[in-house]
Protein backbone atom coordinates (compact mmCIF):
# COMPACT_ATOMS: atom_id res chain seq x y z
CA UNK A 1 0.00 0.00 0.00
CA UNK A 2 1.30 3.60 -0.91
CA UNK A 3 -0.22 6.36 1.45
CA UNK A 4 0.72 9.76 3.31
CA UNK A 5 2.64 8.13 5.61
CA UNK A 6 3.32 11.46 7.84
CA UNK A 7 0.05 12.20 7.71
CA UNK A 8 -0.77 8.38 8.87
CA UNK A 9 1.70 9.34 11.62
CA UNK A 10 -0.06 12.24 12.19
CA UNK A 11 -3.13 10.33 13.08
CA UNK A 12 -1.05 7.71 15.08
CA UNK A 13 0.67 10.24 17.24
CA UNK A 14 -3.18 11.54 18.57
CA UNK A 15 -4.62 8.04 19.00
CA UNK A 16 -1.32 7.30 20.94
CA UNK A 17 -1.69 10.34 23.34
CA UNK A 18 -4.97 9.45 23.76
CA UNK A 19 -4.12 5.97 24.61
CA UNK A 20 -1.36 7.10 27.02
CA UNK A 21 -3.93 9.34 28.35
CA UNK A 22 -6.32 6.88 29.23
CA UNK A 23 -7.54 4.21 31.81
CA UNK A 24 -6.14 1.52 29.96
CA UNK A 25 -2.96 3.21 29.34
CA UNK A 26 -1.54 0.68 32.77
CA UNK A 27 -2.16 -2.23 30.68
CA UNK A 28 -0.49 -0.73 27.69
CA UNK A 29 2.39 1.15 29.53
CA UNK A 30 4.54 -1.36 31.17
CA UNK A 31 8.15 -1.27 33.00
CA UNK A 32 10.45 -1.56 29.90
CA UNK A 33 8.02 1.02 27.68
CA UNK A 34 7.80 3.87 30.44
CA UNK A 35 11.36 3.49 31.45
CA UNK A 36 12.64 4.02 27.77
CA UNK A 37 10.19 6.62 27.44
CA UNK A 38 11.38 8.50 30.69
CA UNK A 39 14.96 8.01 29.83
CA UNK A 40 14.07 9.62 25.98
CA UNK A 41 12.48 12.68 27.57
CA UNK A 42 15.60 12.74 29.92
CA UNK A 43 17.88 12.89 27.26
CA UNK A 44 15.68 15.80 25.87
CA UNK A 45 15.76 18.12 28.34
CA UNK A 46 17.54 21.42 27.74
CA UNK A 47 20.08 23.06 29.53
CA UNK A 48 18.08 24.78 31.69
CA UNK A 49 15.48 22.24 32.52
CA UNK A 50 18.23 20.41 33.34
CA UNK A 51 19.98 22.42 35.97
CA UNK A 52 16.77 22.55 37.51
CA UNK A 53 15.81 19.68 37.61
CA UNK A 54 19.43 19.11 39.85
CA UNK A 55 18.76 21.85 42.42
CA UNK A 56 15.03 20.46 42.95
CA UNK A 57 16.92 17.18 43.11
CA UNK A 58 19.21 18.10 45.74
CA UNK A 59 17.03 19.82 47.43
CA UNK A 60 14.20 17.01 47.30
CA UNK A 61 17.08 14.61 48.61
CA UNK A 62 17.91 16.78 51.35
CA UNK A 63 14.52 17.44 52.73
CA UNK A 64 13.86 13.30 52.63
CA UNK A 65 16.98 11.95 53.57
CA UNK A 66 16.57 13.80 57.04
CA UNK A 67 13.32 12.85 57.20
CA UNK A 68 13.79 9.28 56.77
CA UNK A 69 16.36 9.79 59.49
CA UNK A 70 14.04 11.02 61.59
CA UNK A 71 10.88 8.11 61.04
CA UNK A 72 13.91 6.07 62.05
CA UNK A 73 15.19 7.56 65.08
CA UNK A 74 11.48 7.81 66.04
CA UNK A 75 10.94 4.41 66.08
CA UNK A 76 13.98 3.59 68.15
CA UNK A 77 13.78 5.99 70.72
CA UNK A 78 10.14 6.21 71.45
CA UNK A 79 8.38 9.24 72.87
CA UNK A 80 8.24 8.63 76.63
CA UNK A 81 6.18 10.74 79.20
CA UNK A 82 8.69 13.44 81.52
CA UNK A 83 8.59 13.09 84.70
CA UNK A 84 11.13 14.89 87.03
CA UNK A 85 11.42 16.19 90.63
CA UNK A 86 13.53 19.05 92.04
CA UNK A 87 16.86 17.85 93.45
CA UNK A 88 17.02 17.30 96.96
CA UNK A 89 20.42 19.33 97.44
CA UNK A 90 21.39 21.83 94.55
CA UNK A 91 24.79 20.00 93.48
CA UNK A 92 27.36 20.24 90.54
CA UNK A 93 26.36 17.51 87.97
CA UNK A 94 29.59 15.39 88.91
CA UNK A 95 28.50 15.70 92.59
CA UNK A 96 25.24 14.47 91.69
CA UNK A 97 25.18 11.48 89.48
CA UNK A 98 25.57 8.89 92.18
CA UNK A 99 22.98 10.58 94.65
CA UNK A 100 20.52 10.67 91.35
CA UNK A 101 20.97 6.78 90.44
CA UNK A 102 20.39 5.76 93.68
CA UNK A 103 17.06 7.75 94.07
CA UNK A 104 16.22 5.89 89.99
CA UNK A 105 16.89 9.24 88.66
CA UNK A 106 19.38 10.92 86.30
CA UNK A 107 20.75 14.67 86.78
CA UNK A 108 19.03 17.00 84.48
CA UNK A 109 20.57 20.02 82.67
CA UNK A 110 19.57 22.58 80.40
CA UNK A 111 21.38 22.01 77.29
CA UNK A 112 21.50 25.75 75.89
CA UNK A 113 22.46 26.50 79.50
CA UNK A 114 25.31 23.65 78.68
CA UNK A 115 25.98 25.12 75.27
CA UNK A 116 27.94 28.07 76.65
CA UNK A 117 30.68 28.62 74.72
CA UNK A 118 34.06 27.96 77.33
CA UNK A 119 31.51 26.71 79.88
CA UNK A 120 32.33 22.75 81.54
CA UNK A 121 29.43 20.59 82.04
CA UNK A 122 30.23 19.15 85.10
CA UNK A 123 30.81 22.47 87.09
CA UNK A 124 27.07 23.33 86.49
CA UNK A 125 24.74 22.78 89.62
CA UNK A 126 21.67 20.99 89.22
CA UNK A 127 18.19 21.71 90.62
CA UNK A 128 15.93 19.22 88.88
CA UNK A 129 16.39 15.28 88.37
CA UNK A 130 14.78 13.46 86.15
CA UNK A 131 12.73 10.05 87.14
CA UNK A 132 13.43 6.87 85.55
CA UNK A 133 11.22 4.80 83.92
CA UNK A 134 10.80 1.46 85.59
CA UNK A 135 12.13 -0.24 82.71
CA UNK A 136 15.60 1.69 82.37
CA UNK A 137 18.02 0.52 85.21
CA UNK A 138 19.56 3.60 86.35
CA UNK A 139 23.22 4.16 85.60
CA UNK A 140 25.73 7.07 87.36
CA UNK A 141 26.49 7.20 83.60
CA UNK A 142 23.25 8.53 82.76
CA UNK A 143 22.59 12.53 82.38
CA UNK A 144 19.69 14.08 81.24
CA UNK A 145 19.74 17.19 78.79
CA UNK A 146 16.43 19.50 78.50
CA UNK A 147 16.88 20.41 74.48
CA UNK A 148 17.22 23.66 73.14
CA UNK A 149 16.58 24.70 69.23
CA UNK A 150 15.23 23.32 66.40
CA UNK A 151 17.55 21.46 64.59
CA UNK A 152 16.50 18.01 65.31
CA UNK A 153 12.92 18.54 64.87
CA UNK A 154 10.40 16.98 64.18
CA UNK A 155 12.28 14.08 66.68
CA UNK A 156 13.32 16.43 69.40
CA UNK A 157 11.16 19.76 69.77
CA UNK A 158 12.93 22.53 71.88
CA UNK A 159 12.11 21.53 75.93
CA UNK A 160 11.99 17.97 75.16
CA UNK A 161 14.55 15.85 77.60
CA UNK A 162 16.63 13.57 76.46
CA UNK A 163 18.47 10.89 78.15
CA UNK A 164 21.74 10.15 77.06
CA UNK A 165 24.63 7.57 78.24
CA UNK A 166 27.89 9.41 78.84
CA UNK A 167 31.19 7.79 77.04
CA UNK A 168 29.01 5.35 74.96
CA UNK A 169 30.70 4.47 71.85
CA UNK A 170 28.13 6.34 68.91
CA UNK A 171 27.38 3.91 65.73
CA UNK A 172 25.79 4.69 62.38
CA UNK A 173 22.24 6.77 63.12
CA UNK A 174 22.92 7.08 66.82
CA UNK A 175 21.39 10.38 68.23
CA UNK A 176 24.67 12.05 70.10
CA UNK A 177 25.96 15.31 72.46
CA UNK A 178 28.80 16.26 71.12
CA UNK A 179 31.22 18.98 71.94
CA UNK A 180 31.75 21.40 69.02
CA UNK A 181 34.84 24.25 69.41
CA UNK A 182 32.63 28.19 69.37
CA UNK A 183 29.27 26.05 69.89
CA UNK A 184 29.48 24.09 73.16
CA UNK A 185 27.20 21.07 73.08
CA UNK A 186 25.01 19.86 70.86
CA UNK A 187 22.59 17.09 69.80
CA UNK A 188 23.20 15.64 66.42
CA UNK A 189 22.18 12.33 64.66
CA UNK A 190 25.48 10.41 63.18
CA UNK A 191 25.14 10.63 59.48
CA UNK A 192 28.59 9.00 58.71
CA UNK A 193 31.49 7.42 60.15
CA UNK A 194 34.80 7.89 57.93
CA UNK A 195 38.49 7.72 58.68
CA UNK A 196 37.81 8.67 62.47
CA UNK A 197 35.81 11.49 61.96
CA UNK A 198 32.03 11.73 62.68
CA UNK A 199 29.36 13.01 60.09
CA UNK A 200 26.99 14.92 62.58
CA UNK A 201 23.41 16.06 60.73
CA UNK A 202 20.25 17.42 62.09
CA UNK A 203 16.70 16.28 61.05
CA UNK A 204 16.11 19.85 60.22
CA UNK A 205 17.06 20.13 56.34
CA UNK A 206 18.05 23.50 56.75
CA UNK A 207 20.53 23.07 59.11
CA UNK A 208 24.26 21.99 57.18
CA UNK A 209 25.70 18.76 58.96
CA UNK A 210 29.76 19.12 60.14
CA UNK A 211 32.32 17.00 60.01
CA UNK A 212 34.01 16.40 64.17
CA UNK A 213 37.30 13.95 65.01
CA UNK A 214 35.77 10.75 67.01
CA UNK A 215 37.50 10.63 70.05
CA UNK A 216 36.08 10.97 73.65
CA UNK A 217 36.79 14.70 74.09
CA UNK A 218 34.59 15.43 71.47
CA UNK A 219 31.41 13.08 71.91
CA UNK A 220 29.77 13.68 75.17
CA UNK A 221 27.66 10.34 74.92
CA UNK A 222 24.66 8.67 73.21
CA UNK A 223 20.96 9.34 73.43
CA UNK A 224 19.01 6.30 75.08
CA UNK A 225 15.47 8.25 75.26
CA UNK A 226 13.79 10.56 75.18
CA UNK A 227 11.15 12.01 77.12
CA UNK A 228 8.22 14.65 75.71
CA UNK A 229 7.96 18.39 77.34
CA UNK A 230 4.82 19.05 78.92
CA UNK B 1 12.40 -7.45 44.46
CA UNK B 2 12.38 -4.92 41.94
CA UNK B 3 15.29 -5.88 39.85
CA UNK B 4 14.48 -3.89 36.51
CA UNK B 5 17.14 -1.86 34.80
CA UNK B 6 17.91 1.95 35.66
CA UNK B 7 19.47 4.52 33.35
CA UNK B 8 21.77 5.16 36.06
CA UNK B 9 25.56 4.73 36.72
CA UNK B 10 25.73 4.45 40.30
CA UNK B 11 22.23 2.25 40.88
CA UNK B 12 22.57 0.25 37.70
CA UNK B 13 19.17 -1.79 38.84
CA UNK B 14 16.28 -0.68 40.61
CA UNK B 15 16.95 -3.13 43.68
CA UNK B 16 20.18 -1.22 44.48
CA UNK B 17 18.07 2.00 44.01
CA UNK B 18 15.25 1.00 46.17
CA UNK B 19 17.75 -0.45 49.27
CA UNK B 20 20.06 2.68 49.05
CA UNK B 21 16.78 4.76 49.29
CA UNK B 22 16.04 2.56 52.08
CA UNK B 23 19.21 3.69 53.92
CA UNK B 24 18.25 7.24 53.53
CA UNK B 25 21.17 8.07 50.94
CA UNK B 26 20.95 11.28 49.31
CA UNK B 27 22.82 10.47 46.54
CA UNK B 28 19.94 7.57 46.23
CA UNK B 29 16.87 10.16 46.73
CA UNK B 30 18.64 12.61 44.15
CA UNK B 31 18.71 10.08 41.47
CA UNK B 32 14.95 9.19 42.27
CA UNK B 33 14.06 12.58 41.08
CA UNK B 34 16.07 13.07 37.94
CA UNK B 35 15.17 9.82 36.42
CA UNK B 36 11.56 10.38 37.28
CA UNK B 37 10.78 13.49 37.75
CA UNK B 38 10.49 14.30 33.68
CA UNK B 39 8.44 10.70 32.79
CA UNK B 40 5.96 11.99 35.62
CA UNK B 41 6.01 15.55 34.63
CA UNK B 42 5.24 14.29 31.15
CA UNK B 43 2.34 11.93 32.17
CA UNK B 44 1.20 14.67 34.14
CA UNK B 45 1.19 16.64 31.35
CA UNK B 46 -1.02 13.95 29.36
CA UNK B 47 -3.50 13.74 31.93
CA UNK B 48 -4.47 17.55 31.51
CA UNK B 49 -2.62 18.47 34.72
CA UNK B 50 -2.49 22.33 33.91
CA UNK B 51 1.35 23.59 33.61
CA UNK B 52 1.34 25.86 36.93
CA UNK B 53 0.49 22.45 39.14
CA UNK B 54 2.53 19.83 37.64
CA UNK B 55 5.85 20.56 39.42
CA UNK B 56 4.15 20.39 43.10
CA UNK B 57 2.05 17.58 41.98
CA UNK B 58 5.32 15.63 40.98
CA UNK B 59 7.47 16.84 43.85
CA UNK B 60 4.73 15.98 46.44
CA UNK B 61 4.39 12.60 44.76
CA UNK B 62 8.24 11.67 45.06
CA UNK B 63 7.82 12.74 48.91
CA UNK B 64 5.47 10.23 49.47
CA UNK B 65 6.63 7.31 47.55
CA UNK B 66 10.08 8.08 49.06
CA UNK B 67 8.94 7.90 52.39
CA UNK B 68 7.09 5.03 51.61
CA UNK B 69 9.89 3.15 50.13
CA UNK B 70 11.99 3.35 53.28
CA UNK B 71 9.40 1.87 55.56
CA UNK B 72 7.73 -0.66 53.62
CA UNK B 73 8.60 -4.64 54.09
CA UNK B 74 8.23 -5.59 50.50
CA UNK B 75 9.01 -2.92 48.04
CA UNK B 76 7.30 -2.88 44.20
CA UNK B 77 8.65 -5.03 41.81
CA UNK B 78 8.25 -2.93 39.02
CA UNK B 79 9.29 1.06 40.00
CA UNK B 80 8.55 2.83 37.07
CA UNK B 81 5.00 1.03 36.71
CA UNK B 82 4.37 1.59 40.44
CA UNK B 83 5.69 5.23 40.58
CA UNK B 84 3.36 6.41 37.18
CA UNK B 85 0.69 4.50 38.49
CA UNK B 86 0.85 6.57 41.95
CA UNK B 87 0.66 9.40 39.72
CA UNK B 88 -1.81 8.87 37.46
CA UNK B 89 -4.30 7.42 40.86
CA UNK B 90 -3.73 10.80 42.26
CA UNK B 91 -4.67 12.64 39.06
CA UNK B 92 -7.93 10.74 38.76
CA UNK B 93 -8.57 11.39 42.27
CA UNK B 94 -8.41 14.50 41.95
CA UNK B 95 -10.23 14.85 38.37
CA UNK B 96 -13.09 13.42 40.24
CA UNK B 97 -13.37 15.68 43.24
CA UNK B 98 -13.10 18.56 40.89
CA UNK B 99 -15.49 16.82 38.70
CA UNK B 100 -17.70 16.28 41.95
CA UNK B 101 -17.15 19.59 43.22
CA UNK B 102 -18.53 21.40 39.49
CA UNK B 103 -21.47 19.07 39.92
CA UNK B 104 -22.26 19.97 43.40
CA UNK B 105 -21.44 24.03 42.10
CA UNK B 106 -24.13 23.11 39.00
CA UNK B 107 -27.06 21.61 41.12
CA UNK B 108 -27.02 24.49 43.26
CA UNK B 109 -27.52 26.59 40.53
CA UNK B 110 -31.04 24.83 39.49
CA UNK B 111 -32.16 23.87 43.24
CA UNK B 112 -34.88 26.34 43.67
CA UNK B 113 -35.43 27.24 47.92
CA UNK B 114 -37.60 29.60 49.45
CA UNK B 115 -35.76 32.75 49.00
CA UNK B 116 -36.43 35.41 47.00
CA UNK B 117 -32.71 36.04 46.45
CA UNK B 118 -31.98 33.08 45.86
CA UNK B 119 -33.83 33.25 42.49
CA UNK B 120 -32.15 36.71 41.79
CA UNK B 121 -28.70 34.90 41.80
CA UNK B 122 -29.71 32.11 39.66
CA UNK B 123 -31.05 34.66 36.64
CA UNK B 124 -27.82 36.30 36.69
CA UNK B 125 -25.86 32.65 37.41
CA UNK B 126 -23.00 31.71 35.70
CA UNK B 127 -25.45 28.62 34.97
CA UNK B 128 -27.64 31.20 33.45
CA UNK B 129 -24.99 33.03 30.96
CA UNK B 130 -24.42 29.24 29.88
CA UNK B 131 -28.06 28.12 29.64
CA UNK B 132 -28.50 31.65 26.68
CA UNK B 133 -25.25 29.89 24.44
CA UNK B 134 -25.91 27.01 22.06
CA UNK B 135 -25.75 23.75 23.29
CA UNK B 136 -23.59 23.02 20.42
CA UNK B 137 -20.51 24.63 21.81
CA UNK B 138 -20.26 22.54 24.75
CA UNK B 139 -20.01 19.23 23.02
CA UNK B 140 -16.67 17.82 22.21
CA UNK B 141 -15.03 18.46 18.72
CA UNK B 142 -15.89 15.38 16.81
CA UNK B 143 -12.36 14.52 16.01
CA UNK B 144 -11.34 14.39 19.39
CA UNK B 145 -14.27 12.15 20.16
CA UNK B 146 -13.35 9.98 17.34
CA UNK B 147 -10.12 9.89 18.34
CA UNK B 148 -10.97 8.56 21.84
CA UNK B 149 -12.86 5.96 20.37
CA UNK B 150 -9.89 4.89 18.22
CA UNK B 151 -7.53 4.90 21.35
CA UNK B 152 -10.23 2.35 22.74
CA UNK B 153 -10.28 0.54 20.12
CA UNK B 154 -6.27 0.62 19.35
CA UNK B 155 -5.32 -0.28 23.16
CA UNK B 156 -7.77 -3.46 22.84
CA UNK B 157 -7.03 -4.90 19.46
CA UNK B 158 -3.45 -3.94 18.90
CA UNK B 159 -0.50 -6.09 20.32
CA UNK B 160 1.93 -4.90 23.10
CA UNK B 161 4.66 -4.18 20.32
CA UNK B 162 2.51 -2.76 18.00
CA UNK B 163 1.29 -0.39 20.62
CA UNK B 164 4.77 0.28 21.71
CA UNK B 165 5.58 1.33 18.41
CA UNK B 166 2.53 3.45 18.07
CA UNK B 167 3.33 5.38 21.38
CA UNK B 168 7.58 5.54 19.79
CA UNK B 169 5.86 6.96 16.58
CA UNK B 170 3.54 9.38 18.25
CA UNK B 171 6.60 10.64 20.48
CA UNK B 172 9.06 10.95 17.62
CA UNK B 173 11.25 8.54 18.62
CA UNK B 174 14.06 7.82 16.20
CA UNK B 175 13.68 4.40 14.50
CA UNK B 176 17.18 3.47 16.01
CA UNK B 177 16.02 3.78 19.35
CA UNK B 178 12.76 2.20 18.61
CA UNK B 179 14.58 -0.61 17.43
CA UNK B 180 17.10 -0.86 20.51
CA UNK B 181 14.19 -0.76 22.38
CA UNK B 182 12.62 -3.91 20.93
CA UNK B 183 16.11 -5.61 20.17
CA UNK B 184 15.81 -5.21 16.85
CA UNK B 185 17.80 -4.42 13.60
CA UNK B 186 16.96 -1.00 12.30
CA UNK B 187 15.35 -2.62 9.12
CA UNK B 188 13.32 -4.80 11.16
CA UNK B 189 12.09 -1.87 12.79
CA UNK B 190 11.38 -0.26 9.86
CA UNK B 191 9.39 -3.05 8.34
CA UNK B 192 7.82 -3.40 11.88
CA UNK B 193 6.04 0.94 11.83
CA UNK B 194 4.91 0.27 8.55
CA UNK B 195 3.11 -2.82 9.59
CA UNK B 196 1.95 -0.97 12.03
CA UNK B 197 0.65 1.79 10.00
CA UNK B 198 -1.33 -0.72 8.01
CA UNK B 199 -2.47 -2.25 11.09
CA UNK B 200 -3.65 0.86 12.47
CA UNK B 201 -5.19 2.12 8.56
CA UNK B 202 -7.23 -1.54 8.74
CA UNK B 203 -8.36 -0.90 12.62
CA UNK B 204 -9.36 2.94 12.11
CA UNK B 205 -11.23 1.87 8.53
CA UNK B 206 -12.86 -1.33 10.28
CA UNK B 207 -14.08 0.83 12.68
CA UNK B 208 -15.44 3.85 10.97
CA UNK B 209 -18.93 2.27 10.81
CA UNK B 210 -19.40 2.48 14.85
CA UNK B 211 -18.57 6.92 14.19
CA UNK B 212 -20.98 9.10 15.01
CA UNK B 213 -21.63 10.68 11.26
CA UNK B 214 -19.62 13.95 12.41
CA UNK B 215 -16.72 11.94 13.80
CA UNK B 216 -17.02 9.09 11.03
CA UNK B 217 -16.42 12.45 8.68
CA UNK B 218 -13.24 14.07 10.21
CA UNK B 219 -11.16 10.75 10.08
CA UNK B 220 -12.62 10.37 6.64
CA UNK B 221 -11.23 13.61 5.82
CA UNK B 222 -7.68 12.47 7.13
CA UNK B 223 -7.41 9.05 4.89
CA UNK B 224 -8.53 11.23 1.66
CA UNK B 225 -5.57 14.01 2.25
CA UNK B 226 -3.34 10.70 3.60
CA UNK B 227 -4.32 9.28 0.38
CA UNK B 228 -6.06 5.86 1.63
CA UNK B 229 -8.96 5.08 -0.69
CA UNK B 230 -11.87 3.78 1.33
CA UNK B 231 -14.26 3.39 -1.55
CA UNK B 232 -17.20 0.96 -0.01
CA UNK B 233 -15.20 -0.28 2.83
CA UNK B 234 -16.47 2.57 5.51
CA UNK B 235 -20.04 2.02 5.16
CA UNK B 236 -19.67 -2.33 4.74
CA UNK B 237 -18.19 -3.23 8.54
CA UNK B 238 -17.22 -6.42 6.68
CA UNK B 239 -14.74 -5.39 4.01
CA UNK B 240 -12.13 -4.23 6.16
CA UNK B 241 -9.21 -3.67 3.60
CA UNK B 242 -8.80 -0.35 2.13
CA UNK B 243 -7.35 0.75 -0.74
CA UNK B 244 -4.66 3.14 -1.25
CA UNK B 245 -3.91 5.26 -3.92
CA UNK B 246 -0.76 5.88 -6.18
CA UNK B 247 1.21 8.56 -4.47
CA UNK B 248 4.49 7.38 -2.51
CA UNK B 249 4.64 9.14 0.72
CA UNK B 250 7.44 11.27 2.18
CA UNK B 251 10.74 9.42 3.17
CA UNK B 252 11.07 7.73 6.41
CA UNK B 253 10.10 10.20 9.07
CA UNK B 254 11.41 8.58 12.06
Amino acid sequence: MSYDEGLIDELMRLVAAEVEASERAAGVLDENLLAWIGEDLRKGLSGSERAKDEISATAFARRISARIAALRAEKALPQRELRYRAAPVVARVSRALTEAKDRHCATMLDLAVAAGVGRELWDEPCEQWLELPPDIEPSERFLALRVAGDSMSPVLESRDVILIELNASPKMDDLVVARIPDQGYVVKRVAAIKNGRLELSSFNPLYESMMIVRNRSSILGTVIARFKHE
Amino acid sequence: MAGGKLASSRYPTQQMLITAIRRGEESALRELFVLYGPLLRDQAKKMSVPLGERDQLVQTLLDDIALHLAEVEIPPRELTSYIVSSLRNQIRTQHRHEARALEHNERAYGEYGASRERIVAECHSQYGMRASISSDTEVDPPLRSAIKKLADKSASQLTQEELTLMIGVGRYIPLRHLAEQLGLSHGAARVRVSRVRERFIKLAVQYLTTLEPREKREIERFFRRADVRLGPTSSNPNADVPHTGDKRGPQEQL
